[in-house]
């Protein structure tokens, strides 16, 4: 059985339309293996982002192949798109966008009861467990705007992880965090990923945060970064 | 589904100046439909008691008499013709077996059969004409309550007396005792004795109208054996048209019921309801509109929770169905505290009302159309709720998540 999560070929984004067309990304190939932790590092503008949102299904590719899980995406409908993303993909993000009206387990057991219409009794376990093992276990019933910025953060971790994800997304999931506090969600997520065997890509500019890592890709101008370009 | 029913009903309760005052909007439009209805209702229903009160609901009167052919076998030319005539005085023959055939009639609770004819009141050197109304003793408050418009004397229908309007009384310098002279149009004359003087209000029964027994009538007016009409008083004044029908068919007289006789009333009561029921349409267009604008607002408000949703891969359909339900919530919640304090101000209305003369506010608080005010309002806000939660599902996740 192949260990590839994800392989991405020949991605190409374009924005805009004839004469004001701008291509973002520019033929990028390169495979994701399961439980792999793998920084996404690149200067602003590089299209770190954009990578993101595509791998994500929120964003579709000019031209390309995706393929997770043995299932290629770029053929599915929007319905199944969401479906697809519910089950396999989580994302955090650098604002935690948490939902202000609802408390911390209730976030974290949102995207599961929200696909199936109701709140079980499993999910709610499930979130609470994950709100216990990110330290939040007296703070499981407190709406989210009273929660501390890394709280907020850990309760966002919790609530990718929900559905047993195969991939999780984070877009700078330290950038809005001291360096205490970032290194706290980083060894969270290093745990998880340790502990719930998700394969985590984090886009970043911190080099701190890629040395946690095991893998690094660096995107400049829309392309892999040469050895050259790396040096 | 009961999920998204937890999160729409989180969003209205954590705002809740702003739902207090959607809600409080909706109740209002409610109050104003219920108030509209019960007032548009109770007046149809007041005018139709103050006119029906002291009329007959159903009047049989002899058949007109039409020229028609004579038949003939076999599809020829008639060559004769039977031509109507004037000159025959029109009354209903066999009348007891009629007026017993009315009175049995399921739904008649009573019948007055009546002979009537022009007269002359003489008094000295003064004269009055008046429409004569021959009644039956026993019947003389069958059609219209005369006995309690009496303001002297007493209702006594003997065979020499007569009952007469106050105007005409006054006309005439008539008072409770006195005898008048009546000369009917068929050339006869009687002296007969005032026995009591009514006032009803109406101008024309009060100066042109006199009552005497229908045996008096009969000599009177010289009419030996039939009669002039039959009048019918219903247990329901909205079965007359039916029940005319029927009898008219069944006696061959003419039969007509109040109806007939008072168009114009319909007409009136007919553009009055039209006129409510615009003022009760713009009540639920401004629903409509208060509830889509607030919700479009909250939609706005909540993109960034929304393109969240829609990251952690939740469907447009959940999104639809949230905004969907809150619609549904706040025109049912509004809807019924409208349509609660819509009976509530009725009442009182009626209540006051009751305490002045009864024609200050003619409410009908059972008539508010509570039931279909309340799903009119629900329905009106679900739909309401549509074109934010088509808003809120086209939400495009990466632009709002990138500002």
């Amino acid at each position: 059985m192949s260990d590839v999560l994800y392989s991405v070929r020949d991605l190409v984004k374009d924005f805009g339309t004839d004469e004001l067309r701008t291509r973002v990304l520019k033929g990028m190939s390169f495979e994701l293996v399961k439980g792999e932790f793998v920084a996404l590092l690149g200067p602003s503008g590089s299209g770190k982002s954009t990578l993101l949102t595509i791998l994500g299904t929120l964003l579709a590719p000019t031209s390309g192949a995706l393929e997770m899980l043995g299932q290629n995406l770029v053929h599915l409908d929007e319905r199944r798109l969401t479906e697809f993303r519910n089950r396999h993909i989580g994302f955090v993000f650098q604002f935690h966008h948490l939902l202000p009206d609802f408390t911390a387990v209730e976030n974290v057991l949102f995207p599961a009861a929200a696909s199936a219409g109701v709140e079980t009794a499993e999910a709610r376990t499930r979130a609470r467990d994950l709100l216990n093992r990110v330290g939040l276990s007296d703070r499981q019933e407190f709406r989210t705007p009273k929660l501390s910025g890394g709280q907020k953060q850990r309760v966002a971790i919790a609530r990718a992880l929900m559905n047993h994800p195969a991939l999780v997304l984070a877009d700078e999931p330290t950038g809005n965090l001291d360096r205490e506090t970032a290194d706290q969600v980083l060894g969270l997520l290093r745990d998880m990923n340790r502990t719930e065997q998700t394969t985590f890509l984090i886009s970043t500019h911190d080099p701190h945060v890629a040395a946690f890592c095991d893998r690094r890709i660096t995107v400049i101008d829309g392309r892999f970064a040469t050895e050259a370009e790396l040096r | 589904m009961r999920f998204a029913i937890k999160v729409a009903w989180r969003y209205l309760a954590s705002n809740r100046t702003q739902t207090a005052l959607l809600l409080g909007g909706v109740a209002i439009g409610v109050l104003v439909f219920v108030f509209m209805t019960a007032l548009i209702g109770g007046l149809r229903v007041f005018l139709i008691v103050q006119t029906t009160g002291n009329i007959a609901h159903v009047t049989l009167e002899p058949p007109e008499r039409v020229a028609r052919l004579i038949a003939t076998d076999g599809g020829y030319t008639p060559l004769v013709a039977t031509v109507a005539s004037n000159t025959k005085r029109a009354q209903i023959f066999a009348w007891q077996t009629l007026l017993y055939a009315a009175e049995t009639t399921p739904g008649v609770k009573v019948a007055s059969p009546q002979i009537n004819g022009n007269a002359f009141l003489v008094k000295g050197e003064a004269i009055s004409p008046v429409l004569l109304n021959g009644l039956r003793a026993d019947r003389l408050d069958a059609i219209s309550a005369i006995t309690p418009k009496i303001i002297a004397g007493k209702a006594q229908l003997d065979i020499d007396g007569i009952l007469i309007g106050a105007k005409l009384a006054s006309n005439l310098g008539l008072r409770i005792g006195q005898p008048v002279v009546v000369r009917s149009d068929r050339g006869r004359v009687r002296t007969l004795t005032v026995r009591a003087v009514y006032r009803t209000g109406v101008g024309s029964l009060d100066e042109r109208v006199a009552f005497v027994n229908i045996q008096l009538a009969r000599t009177l007016l010289d009419l030996p054996q039939g009669i002039s009409q039959i009048e019918l008083k219903l247990d329901d004044v909205n079965a007359a048209p039916g029940i005319a029908t029927a009898l008219g068919r069944t006696t061959g007289l003419k039969a007509t019921s109040w109806v007939d006789r008072n168009a114009q009333l319909f007409v009136a009561l007919n553009s009055q309801a039209q006129t409510g029921s615009l003022i009760q349409i713009f009540s639920l267009i401004t629903i409509v509109i208060g509830v889509s604008s607030a919700l479009l607002l909250t939609t706005y408000r909540r993109r960034g929770e929304i393109a969240i949703m829609r990251s952690m891969g939740i469907s447009r359909v959940f999104v639809v169905s949230v905004f969907i339900l809150q619609g549904l919530f706040i025109g049912l919640l509004g809807a019924s505290i409208g349509a609660g304090a819509g009976y509530g101000f009725c009442i009182l209305l009626a209540n006051l009302s009751r305490r002045l003369d009864g024609s200050a506010f003619p409410i009908d608080p059972a008539q508010g159309g509570y039931v279909a005010v309340i799903v009119l309002t629900t329905l009106g806000s679900v739909l309401a709720a549509i074109l934010p939660a088509r808003a809120a599902a086209r939400v495009d996740p990466v632009e709002v998540l990138n500002q």
